[in-house]
Formats: structure tokens, C-alpha cells, sequence
């Protein structure tokens, strides 16, 4: 607080940023970047724990007899029902039987209307089964979900089938119909369409209306829903189980929810795993570190997509604690794990939740997984975040003092530039690596001599003892007189301006770039609203419309890497940018910064890896007449784009899926997987209310728009 | 002398002996009857409403009658004579009553507890005496009911009439002033209520039906319910004299099927946990009553023991079977009673037709800024039946009026309306709906309320569970049907109301209670509010103190030191080397002062003022 009153403390703490600043940001961004994935290793995270008591894992007897014969009657009788008809999941068979258990059981049907009008605008009709077991002396205010995907034969050529699942669903309600304990209704939720039916179900069930998902009016409810689990199990040969938890919009549940599930499996002696691994045995070893590292890298990335990792990443936007128990089915099983004893894990989940007197709150909601009992908080990822993102916003800030304090000194003094020296060193390199030390030298050594050369004079021309005296300074300004580069408009620039008629304000200042923000953050509205208007076209184009929103928002992505050419026919008679690339770059910084951490609030993963690739970037662009150092820049720029960086998911996407492919048949197929990736993120977003592609084109794009602009600044 | 005395004596005695015959002929205008109603339903669930009335042929104005007890409580009949009660219903339930699957209970209950009193029009301040009867209910019954209190407690305009025969003045029953409601939604029944309603019959559970109430059984049933009805009736059917009633109920619904490995049998001794091997000897009759409408020839099961009569009644929608026990001889032939019925076939769950008029009320929207409360009303009627709805919303549900909606089939009801808005902290929401509903149709009554914040001492030690939300009460006058009404002013006994042949009945249906999530704060977050909040204010404290209490004085550089000054500045310069540094640093400040001191604008820095206390 002594920087407020005492201006001599303030100048030294602008000194010292702007003689380190450099140096300063790479350190933190790199200090960050390790540090948060060091976290992954055992002794920097935390062992998970239940905060919640009232869920008491474990502590009763499982009530299921032994054996659970009722399980394996259903199992055949599926089976039977299947094979009657490939084409379409037994719904009545199972409408039937849940009936006849003596549950509340009702339909619920749904019309899908699809948000792009494709050639084939056919509304796809669809219809869930639900049935409430009513708790006994319960008034129905609260209710548990269990809901099972509802998959066809034909269509588990992809997924994994989820007969199990059913089954299961069955076998244990009727068993649940029998016990006396419930104090919560349980609802079971077979939908069909995958998350399309949750949404429409969930929707119904709140009364919220979606354009694209028509539900109808629920004929029943219970009351409000404290938690779901969604069951994906094939009905033989289950080798783990695998926990999904990631939601909509990167949502987790409630970390208790998923420690209760590891919790109750481990008890039955069931394998659970996150992400389809195992945990290592031995977390401190080098090996065990990178299998955890690797894990959470794996984790962050499916979460930073913002798309549901299952049915119940639905659950989540209403305030439902919900993940997915999913059964992974090999085909030479070893050792299988019995539908029985996951039929114990569910059983003693639901008993758990039904202990429960509150709605999950004590734990955390955010969190990152390394492996399925250790667990990382927000506590502990923000700081190593924070010091990522903070590296740009020193720099920004790094940059603003010095276009304020030029600004000062347009007004009494001279601006005492030394870019040139800058420029010399840093046109001698050609790697961009080598760029940034020969900015951090050049920063470091020139800066704080040309650009704070004002502050400086100020406290030292009483201070012989400074390292700076007042005739190197004098020198220097005479230097920056004669500099024959001024990167700003200098006293005798503004006296032509003035003669020419132009008004002085509007070049300088906040004021001046504007006209840069402004634009880049319409080209953000435009991508936003592309898709939309141009599949409005796409008709009479005969294309195919994941194709059309591909070449559409590629088209609108040209217009942003053009808009810089653009913006210069209009503002001067330079073929610049007129505006102080430093200002334009310290804007572009501080959004990136506010936007990251906005981000990072909702979906870490997200704004980590986002800033973990712009970051570096944003920091080093600078504009330069170094042809090739340019290019080098804007080629990284490209990189970092949101188009770039959905481009690099694609090629880690194929990768991962694939890894023998050749580098030239991954990238073809990227191109391929960019597309489906695009078209997905357009589907989540006009169905579930999905944010990542409203990020990506108010926060992102307009946010690299103006980092594009900065090489095409004067400098 | 001995002789006159002995007289004297005789006639004492025999004085006595009038007043007690007198008395004794007076309380004998009291009657009381035990019966339990058996119905089994569709969804595979049995009913047993147990029914327990006392009838006293007194007047309810004349406060003196409460003076002699025979079989009416006397611990109730002091509260209702002290607090002036014309009226007063509670019931105390566990569990919802399923409408659309059990059809209509004889008394609908919601869920929690529920109290509503007519106060005699010689009350003058009404509220101040709820306040007083909720806090001595509350310890009789062993119920939270001390918390219907203003915020709680409404007073309905249309929904709650007098059940019995109204006083003078003529508009009393028209006006909503001396009737309050209020319900607890949360309120939980078990045994420490059962106990002290138990104790207001005449044989207690010594005796006759109540020996079946064994408080673990009844505890296992879907659905329990505690009824206590209190009213002034006509004393015959001519209604020359008044009396006073007082109804005890309790409603029990089992499920036979899962207990009975699919077959909806059921025995009183696996109800109950036992027989029945007495009667109240207090009664006027004890009689169980078995609905068997469904089983006209015996088809689907078989009663054990045999009834001893079988009563039949005709009603609009058809013949109403009954077959009837009456304990005493019962008893009397084979010591103990064990009422069952032993089907012949497996149970089979399919559809069950809908009664006449249902509701489901539901909570709408997600998230913890806004929220709706809907209600579908369903008419399976050929005819429009026009009803009262009321909802009664607490005070942090902030309902808006301009949002309520009657939707039918897109189109809007008309409606008339009784709204009186919340006010935080002191008043619910109270808004009563007046409309028809159309034939064959869902009505679908929607408002939106905005969730409030709560101060942090008014969340209860569970806030995240959420807040509950009173049921809406629908009261509608039902064309006679195979249901059971609400008895009207000379039916008392389930003897009379089971016969009854009346064209209409009056219906009240309760919804479901909801459960609302309000914006919790995390409760261990004050401590660290505390500490940041502490933290900021200390650092702002003390730079803004010492921006506001330094004093600014400006030096001229051109103006020549004076000699003390020049002094000063010597003595300063030659100080020992520990002070070196500040002394330094306080150079430096001078210089900069001087220097910038052109610009006439610059403060002087600390060491000028170390300089002058110097």
C-alpha cells in the first residue's frame, strides 16, 4: 500500500518491471507450466476423503441374496427380447417389466428437430421410459436417478452395449421395490437417443424448453433430484469399470460422488478406473509420475472440450450430481468381473445417496484427477495457473507503463526511443526461440536505458550514487532525438497532424485502438453467428452441412486474418495500422489474461490448455521488418488460433486414437476429425446449451484477433 | 335432637344423590363409536382408516358445558374452551396420499402437519389466540406446531368454510376473519404422536381398535395419517339442538403385494402385528367395515372370518358392497378377530383408472436466482367442474402475481382471485384461485417466484437439504361417486358416511409439498470473510489514514535557508553512520523535492516530516 502514497517506492517497483519484465514473464510462464503439471505427482497432491458423513460408504450389509438369481433371469430374458428384433431396443419388453414390478411407469416422448437446416430436415421422434419407485412414508420432494442408455443392437457397433446396464436396471429394481429403507424416490431413466433423450427428459422434468429439443409434458414426477447415475454395462465379460465424470461446459460433480463410487467398488473388489487407466502402484517412482501425469493430461483434455463425456454430464447444468458407471468389455477376459458384484457397487451407491440428509455440497466441485484417490483442488492448480497467465499481464503492464510514459513525455519532453538497437539485435536472429532471449536481452539491457530513461532522470538527478547518471542520460536522450525510428507519434508529427486537420486524441491514448477492438470483436460476432446464417444457404448448395460449417467459419476465420489490410485503407494514409502496437498488444494481454481466468473459473482444463499455447505467443509478437522473423511469428500466431488449436486437438485426437498412422495420413484424417469436431461443438451448442463455441468466438478469437493485428502495426 | 340431625343427613344424602343423577343423566347425552374402514386397491396397496368419534349433545356457546367430562378428552376440551375454538382441524401425516392410484381418501391430508381453527366470533383478537393455541397444541399433540406463527399462517378466504354448523352473525362462515391456517410441510409423525392422540380416546389403547396400534407396524405402512377433527353438529337430523363432535382418525396404507410374495393378501395380524381381542366397552358400537365392491361374487377373494352382515348401498356409478364386523359379537364367538381376505390369483399391476379430478404439482427451472411452481389439474370428466385452488408460498419465495397463468390447452382461464402478497419475514403468499375446469382436460396453474437470500442465522443447521413448500389445497364438489366425501353436518360416524346417498360431496385434494433450494452460502466461508475483510480494511486503514493526516507544505528552492536550517542540515550530515542511510535517503527527498518543485505541484515525502520533528 506504500506504493499508493509514496511515490518514490512506486518508482522503483515500475523500474524494477521494467527492467525485468521479460526475463520476469518467461520465468513465471515456465515456473507455472511446470509446477502445474508437477501437481500430478504424489507428494504435491492430495489423497481424496469423504467430507460428506452422511453418506456412510460401505457401513450396511449388502441386502442383494446371493448369487442375485433375479439379475441373471433378466440377463437371458433380454437377451431373448434382443435377438426378436436387431433393429430396435425392447422398449415395450422393458416398459412391461418395469410395470410389473408395481412401479409408477410412464413414456415420455421427444422430437428432435435439427438446428441446421440439412438437406435431410427430418424430425427424429424419440421416446423414453421412466418409472418412480415411490419411497414409502416419503412425500416425494426428493428422488435419486439411475439411467441406462438405451442402445439398439445395430447401433452397439460403436458404443458399447448397454444390455448389462438394463439388466441390472431391472434386477435391482425389484429388489429396491422390496426394501423398506427408502427414503428418496428412485427414479429409472432408460432414454433413448443417448444425451439427446436425457436433455429432453431433464427438460421436461424442469419445465425449461429448448427450439431444438421438443419434449412433451412429463406425465409424473418426483421431487428434486439430488443425484443420478447413468449405467453403461455390457452384459457379459466386464473387464473394469470405467468412471466418467466430466459434464457439459466441463461441469464435475460433487468429488464425493465420485469417491463414493471408487469407494464401493474397491469393496466388492471391482477395478475402477479413470480414463481407462489404473492407478500405478508406485505414485512417487518417475514411471508411476508419468502414468498419473498422463492420466490427468488425459482428463483435462476431455474436460476442456466442454462436451459430456456421457449421459451425465446432462445432469449437471440442473444442479445434479451425476457421473457415468461405464463397464469396459473385453473380448478375451482373463478375469471378469461378475454383473454381480457391480450390481453390489450400485446397489451400495444408491444406499449411500439415499443416507444423504443434504445435496452434495461439502466437497469439491473443482478438482482435476491424477489418479482415482488422488486428487488436485482448485487450491492447488490456480496457483501455477495464475502464474501462467500472469506472465502476459506483466508484460502488458510492462508495456503500458511505457506507452504512458511516452505519452507524458510527448507532451514536455521528447520521447527518448532506442527501438533501433532493439531491432538490430533482434533482426539477427532467425529462430523464434532465439527471438525471445534476444528481446529479453534487448528488453533488459536497452529498456530500462531508453524507455524509463524519463522516470529515471526524475529521481536521479539529485542521486549520484545511481547506477544511471544524469549525462548517460542526457546522452541517450539525445540518442532517442536523433533515433530516426520513432515508434510514436512525436511532438513534431502531432504539429503535422494538426496542420493536416487531424485531431491529435484520437491517435493516441486507450482511445486509439478502438477501432482494432471494435473490429475483432464484430469478426468474433460474425463466426458466431456464421454457422446459423450461412446453413441457412445450404439447401440449394447441396453440400453437406458438417462441409458448409467447415468452409463457412473458415471463410469468416480469412476475413479476421485480412482484417488488418482492411482497417488500413480506412484510417490513414500509411499502409499501417496506425495505432501503438505496444497499446494494441497490452489490450490483446489483458483480455487474454481477464479471459483466461474468467475460463479458468468454469473449465480449467480448458483455459490451461489455451493459455499453456497462447501465452508464450501473445508475449513474444511484436511487429518487426524482418521479413522472415515476421513470418515466423505469424505462423505461430496461426498455430495458436482457435482454428489452429482446433486443428492441433484433431491431430491429438487421431493420435490418440491411432497412433500407427503416418504423419501425412494423421494430418489428412485431421482435416477430416477438424470437421467432425467443428460440427459436434455446433451440436452441443444449439442442443445442450454447450459454451465452448460462444467462447471460442466472443472470447478467443477476438482476444487473437488483436495479437494478429499487432505485426501489422507501425513500429 | 339426634333425630332432627339424622334428618338432616338423609336429606343431604339425599340431595346428593339428585345431583349426581342429575349430572350423571346430563353427561349421558355423550355417545362414542370405534370403526375401521378396509379397502384394498388397485395398485396392489390395502387401506385401513381407523375412525374413532365422540358425540356430545352440549351446546359449543355456552362455554360452562366444558365443565363435566365423560367420554370427550378433557385435557382438549380445557384448550378448546379457553381459546374460544368454533373449529379445529390437525392432522399430522407421513407420506403423500397417491390420488391418481388410491383414488380418494375418506380425509385428505398433506404431508407434515396441518392445523386449521374457526375461532368463535367472541374472539377479538385472533391472531394473538392462534399464537396461544398453536403453543398449547404443540405441547399436547408433541408437534413443532409453535412454528405456524405469522409467517406460516394464513387465513383463507374460500377453501377452508366451516365443516360444522356456523354461529351467528349470519356472514361468519362468508368472512375470512376468525379462521387461520397453517401448515409444516417438514413436520415428521412418529411415535411421540401417536402417543398423545392415542390418549384422548376413552379406552386409550386398552381397549378395543386402538390395541392394534403398535407404533412399529404402523411406522412400515406407504402411508400414515393422524387425524383430529373437531366440530359443532346438529344433534339430530331435524337439527333442533346442537352438539359437538369430536373425529379421531387414522389412515394407514400397506402394501399387500410386496409383503405377500405377489398376492394382495392381507390379515390384520400381519398389519398390525396382532388381533383384535376386545372392544371398547365404552362404545356405542364397534364395527370394521371391508369394501367389496370389486369382488361381487367372490371372485377374487375370499373374506376370513365370515362377515356378519353385508351391507349394500346404491350409488350413482353403481352398487357399493360392504361387509361389516361387529366386534363385540365377533369377539364374543371366537375370542380373537384376525379380518383378512385371501385372493385367488397373483397380483397384476396394469393401468388404474384415473378418479374424476387429480393434481400434480411440480417445481420448474433450474438454478438458484428464479423458479416456477406449476400445477396440472386434471378433469377426467365429461362435465366442467369448478374449483378453489390455493397455494400458500413462504416469504423467500417471492411470488409475482403478474405471473400467474390458468392454461388450458393454450388457452387462458378465466379466474377470480383472493391474493394477498408476502412480506419478508412477516407474511407467506397467499393467493386462492377461482375457476372451472373443462371438460376431459388438463388446467395448468404456473407462477414464478424469485428466490431470496436469507440472513445467515435464518438458515436452518441443514441448508443445503432446501426449504419446503406447503401443498395447494383444490376443494371442489364432486358428483357422487364410488369416493368418500368429507362428512357432512349430520353424518359422524363412517357408518353413515360409507351409506351416504347424497347427490354431491365435497372434495378437498392436496398436492405434493415441494422442496426448494434457496442461494446457500457456504458456511464455513464467514471465517474467511472475516479474515480478508480484515486484512483489506487493515491495509487500506492505514494507507488512507496516512494520506489524510499528512500534512502537505510546499518549500520554495529559491528562497534562502536561514541559518537554523543551514544548522540543521549540518548536524544532519555529520550523524553517526546508523543513521547514515536515512539520513541519505532524506537527501535524496530534498533534492527531489527542489528538484520538481518547479512544477508547483509536488508533495514532500516522509523525510521532510522526519525532517522537521527533527
Amino acid at each position: 500500500m506504500g506504493l499508493l502514497t509514496d511515490t518514490k517506492q512506486r518508482q522503483i517497483v515500475l523500474r524494477m518491471i521494467l527492467r525485468y519484465h521479460q526475463r520476469l514473464s518467461i520465468l513465471l510462464y515456465i515456473v507455472g507450466l511446470v509446477w502445474f503439471l508437477a501437481l500430478a505427482y504424489r507428494p504435491l497432491n492430495a489423497g481424496t476423503y469423504f467430507s460428506e458423513n452422511a453418506l456412510l460408504p460401505g457401513l450396511v450389509e449388502s441386502d442383494l441374496p446371493h448369487g442375485f438369481p433375479s439379475l441373471n433371469t433378466y440377463t437371458d430374458l433380454l437377451k431373448a427380447e434382443i435377438s426378436k428384433d436387431k433393429k430396435r431396443a425392447p422398449k415395450e419388453w422393458i416398459f412391461k417389466q418395469l410395470q410389473s414390478l408395481g412401479l409408477d411407469t410412464y413414456r415420455h416422448n421427444f422430437t428432435i428437430k435439427y438446428p441446421f437446416k440439412m438437406a435431410i430436415s427430418q424430425d427424429l421422434n424419440g421416446e423414453n421410459i421412466f418409472a418412480i419407485l415411490r419411497a414409502r412414508r416419503g412425500a416425494s420432494t426428493e428422488a435419486l436417478v439411475m439411467s441406462v442408455p438405451l442402445r439398439s443392437a445395430a447401433a452397439q457397433n460403436q458404443r458399447t452395449s448397454t444390455d448389462g446396464g438394463i439388466a441390472l436396471m431391472l434386477a435391482l429394481a425389484s429388489q429396491f421395490r422390496k426394501n423398506t429403507f427408502w427414503a428418496k424416490d428412485v427414479i429409472f431413466l432408460l432414454s433413448e437417443f443417448e444425451e439427446v433423450g436425457v436433455q429432453a427428459w431433464l427438460d421436461a422434468y424442469h419445465e425449461s424448453s429448448s427450439p431444438y429439443v421438443i419434449a412433451d409434458d412429463l406425465p409424473a414426477r418426483s421431487g428434486a433430484i439430488q443425484a443420478a447415475i447413468n449405467l453403461e454395462l455390457p452384459s457379459e465379460n466386464v473387464r473394469y469399470l470405467n468412471l466418467k465424470l466430466e459434464g457439459l461446459n466441463g461441469q464435475l460433480p460433487n468429488l464425493d460422488l465420485f469417491n463414493l463410487a471408487v469407494k464401493l467398488s474397491r469393496r466388492e473388489s471391482v477395478p475402477a478406473t479413470l480414463q481407462h487407466r489404473r492407478d500405478p502402484h508406485d505414485q512417487e517412482s518417475w514411471e508411476g509420475y508419468q502414468h498419473t501425469l498422463r492420466t490427468m493430461l488425459k482428463m483435462m483434455w476431455t474436460q476442456a472440450s466442454g462436451a459430456p463425456s456421457g449421459n451425465h454430464g446432462l445432469f449437471h447444468r440442473f444442479h445434479i450430481e451425476a457421473l457415468t458407471i461405464e463397464g469396459v468389455h473385453k473380448k478375451k477376459g482373463v478375469r471378469n468381473v461378475p454383473l454381480e458384484q457391480v450390481a453390489r457397487v450400485v446397489e451400495g451407491v444408491f444406499r449411500s445417496l439415499n443416507n444423504l440428509l443434504e445435496r452434495f455440497h461439502q466437497s469439491f466441485f473443482f478438482y482435476i484427477l491424477p489418479s482415482t484417490d488422488r486428487y488436485i483442488s482448485i487450491g492447488l492448480y490456480m496457483p501455477p495457473f495464475a502464474l501462467m497467465v500472469v506472465a502476459g499481464v506483466l508484460k502488458a503492464l510492462a508495456l503500458w507503463i511505457m506507452t504512458h510514459s511516452d505519452v507524458e513525455d510527448t507532451t514536455d519532453e521528447k520521447a527518448p526511443q532506442d527501438e533501433t538497437e532493439e531491432e538490430k539485435s533482434a533482426s539477427g536472429e532467425g529462430e523464434q526461440g532465439e527471438e525471445k532471449e534476444t528481446d529479453d536481452q534487448g528488453d533488459g539491457k536497452d529498456k530500462p536505458k531508453g524507455d524509463t530513461s524519463p522516470l529515471l532522470k526524475r529521481q536521479s538527478s539529485g542521486d549520484k550514487s545511481k547506477e544511471d547518471t544524469p549525462e548517460e542520460e542526457i546522452e541517450e536522450e539525445g540518442e532517442g532525438e536523433q533515433g530516426d525510428l520513432p515508434d510514436h507519434l512525436t511532438a513534431e508529427d502531432l504539429a503535422d497532424l494538426e496542420d493536416q486537420d487531424f485531431e491529435p486524441i484520437a491517435m493516441t491514448g486507450v482511445l486509439s485502438v478502438m477501432p482494432v477492438v471494435l473490429m475483432s470483436y464484430l469478426l468474433g460476432l460474425m463466426a458466431y453467428t456464421a454457422p446459423y446464417v450461412l446453413t441457412n444457404f445450404t439447401p440449394g448448395l447441396k453440400m453437406k452441412t458438417a462441409d458448409v460449417i467447415l468452409y463457412g467459419i473458415l471463410a469468416v476465420f480469412s476475413a479476421g486474418l485480412a482484417y488488418p489490410y482492411l482497417m488500413n485503407r480506412k484510417t490513414a494514409h500509411e499502409d499501417r495500422i496506425v495505432s501503438d502496437w505496444r497499446l494494441v498488444k497490452c489490450v490483446g494481454l489483458i483480455v487474454q489474461g481477464l479471459t483466461l481466468f474468467a475460463v479458468s473459473l468454469m473449465n480449467i482444463s480448458l483455459a490451461f490448455f489455451m493459455a499453456a499455447v497462447s501465452v508464450p505467443v501473445s508475449m513474444a509478437v511484436k511487429p518487426t521488418r524482418n521479413i522472415f522473423l515476421r513470418t515466423i511469428l505469424q505462423l505461430a500466431l496461426l498455430i495458436v488460433s482457435p482454428m489452429g488449436v482446433l486443428f492441433i486437438a484433431a491431430v491429438a485426437n487421431t493420435t490418440m486414437h491411432n497412433s500407427s498412422l503416418g504423419l501425412l495420413a494423421v494430418l489428412w484424417q485431421a482435416i477430416d476429425e477438424t470437421k467432425q469436431l467443428l460440427f459436434l461443438l455446433l451440436v452441443d451448442q444449439y442442443l445442450f446449451y454447450s459454451w465452448t463455441y460462444t467462447l471460442a468466438s466472443f472470447a478467443f478469437l477476438p482476444t487473437w484477433l488483436l495479437f494478429w493485428a499487432v505485426p501489422f502495426c507501425d513500429n | 335432637m339426634a333425630d332432627y340431625r339424622h334428618r338432616e343427613l338423609l336429606c343431604q344424602l339425599f340431595l346428593f344423590l339428585c345431583c349426581l343423577f342429575v349430572s350423571f343423566e346430563a353427561a349421558k347425552d355423550d355417545e362414542f363409536f370405534e370403526e375401521l374402514y378396509i379397502k384394498p386397491f388397485h395398485s396392489g396397496h390395502v387401506s385401513f382408516y381407523f375412525q374413532f368419534t365422540t358425540k356430545w349433545n352440549i351446546s359449543l356457546q355456552d362455554a360452562d358445558n366444558f365443565q363435566h367430562y365423560r367420554l370427550f378428552p378433557k385435557s382438549l376440551g380445557d384448550v378448546l374452551a379457553t381459546y374460544n375454538v368454533q373449529e379445529l382441524h390437525l392432522t399430522q401425516t407421513q407420506g403423500k396420499w397417491r390420488h391418481q392410484s388410491w383414488g380418494y381418501p375418506v380425509e385428505d391430508a398433506p404431508a407434515g402437519a396441518q392445523l386449521w381453527v374457526w375461532f368463535k366470533p367472541t374472539v377479538t383478537d385472533v391472531d394473538k389466540t392462534w399464537k396461544d393455541l398453536v403453543n398449547t397444541l404443540s405441547g399436547l399433540f408433541c408437534s413443532s406446531l409453535n412454528f405456524l406463527d405469522a409467517k406460516a399462517t394464513v387465513a383463507p378466504r374460500w377453501s377452508f368454510r366451516p365443516r360444522g354448523i356456523s354461529p351467528s352473525p349470519k356472514n361468519y362462515a362468508a368472512q375470512s376473519t376468525y379462521v387461520r391456517y397453517g401448515a409444516l410441510p417438514r413436520e415428521i409423525v412418529c411415535t411421540e404422536n401417536l402417543t398423545p392422540w392415542k390418549k384422548l380416546l376413552p379406552c386409550d389403547s386398552k381397549a378395543g381398535l386402538s390395541t392394534l396400534f403398535k407404533a412399529e407396524k404402523l411406522h412400515d405402512s406407504y402411508y400414515h395419517s393422524l387425524g383430529m377433527h373437531f366440530r359443532p353438529v346438529c344433534a339430530d337430523s331435524s337439527c333442533s339442538s346442537e352438539a359437538v363432535e369430536l373425529t379421531q382418525s387414522l389412515s394407514l396404507v400397506v402394501d399387500a403385494v410386496v409383503n405377500n410374495n405377489g398376492y394382495q393378501n392381507w390379515a390384520m395380524r400381519k398389519v398390525f402385528g396382532q388381533s383384535l381381542s376386545s372392544h371398547c366397552p365404552l362404545a356405542t358400537h364397534s364395527k370394521i367395515f371391508v369394501d367389496t365392491s370389486d369382488n361381487q361374487d367372490k371372485e377374487r377373494f375370499t373374506m376370513s372370518p365370515a362377515p356378519t352382515e353385508e351391507q349394500s348401498s346404491q350409488q350413482s356409478t353403481g352398487v357399493h358392497k360392504l361387509a361389516v364386523y361387529d366386534i363385540p359379537a365377533q369377539v364374543k364367538e371366537r375370542r380373537v378377530l384376525n379380518v383378512g381376505a385371501n385372493y385367488n390369483a397373483k397380483f397384476e399391476y396394469g393401468d388404474i383408472t384415473s378418479p374424476p379430478v387429480y393434481a400434480h404439482r411440480y417445481i420448474t427451472g433450474y438454478g438458484l436466482e428464479k423458479g416456477g411452481v406449476s400445477c396440472l389439474i386434471y378433469n377426467t370428466l365429461n362435465t366442467p367442474m369448478p374449483i378453489y385452488y390455493m397455494d400458500t408460498l413462504p416469504w423467500f419465495t417471492r411470488a409475482f402475481f403478474r405471473s400467474v397463468n390458468i392454461d388450458n390447452k393454450g388457452r387462458e382461464v378465466p379466474y377470480k382471485v383472493h391474493y394477498v402478497p408476502g412480506r419478508d419475514r412477516e407474511r407467506s403468499y397467499h393467493l386462492e384461485l377461482s375457476f372451472t375446469l373443462a371438460p376431459r382436460s388438463v388446467t395448468k396453474v404456473s407462477l414464478q417466484f424469485e428466490r431470496a437470500f436469507l440472513k445467515w442465522t435464518e438458515y436452518p443447521p441443514d441448508a443445503n437439504h432446501g426449504f419446503y413448500i406447503n401443498s395447494a389445497v383444490i376443494s371442489l364438489l364432486l358428483p357422487a361417486d364410488r369416493t368418500f366425501a368429507v362428512p357432512v353436518h349430520n353424518t359422524s360416524t363412517l357408518q353413515q358416511i360409507l351409506s351416504d346417498e347424497t347427490s354431491t360431496k365435497f372434495i378437498r385434494l392436496y398436492t405434493e409439498s415441494l422442496l426448494v433450494s434457496l442461494p446457500t452460502p457456504d458456511f464455513s466461508m464467514p471465517y474467511n470473510v472475516i479474515c480478508l475483510a480484515c486484512t483489506v480494511v487493515a491495509i487500506a486503514f492505514g494507507s488512507i489514514h496516512n494520506l489524510t493526516t499528512r500534512r502537505f507544505i510546499l518549500l520554495d528552492p529559491s528562497k534562502k535557508k536561514g541559518l537554523v536550517a543551514k544548522i540543521k542540515g549540518f548536524l544532519q550530515r555529520s550523524k553517526p553512520e546508523g543513521r547514515k542511510e536515512e539520513s541519505k535517503g532524506d537527501a535524496d527527498d530534498k533534492a527531489e523535492t527542489e528538484s520538481e518543485s518547479g512544477t508547483g505541484e509536488n508533495s514532500i515525502g516522509d523525510g521532510d516530516l522526519r525532517q522537521r520533528k527533527q
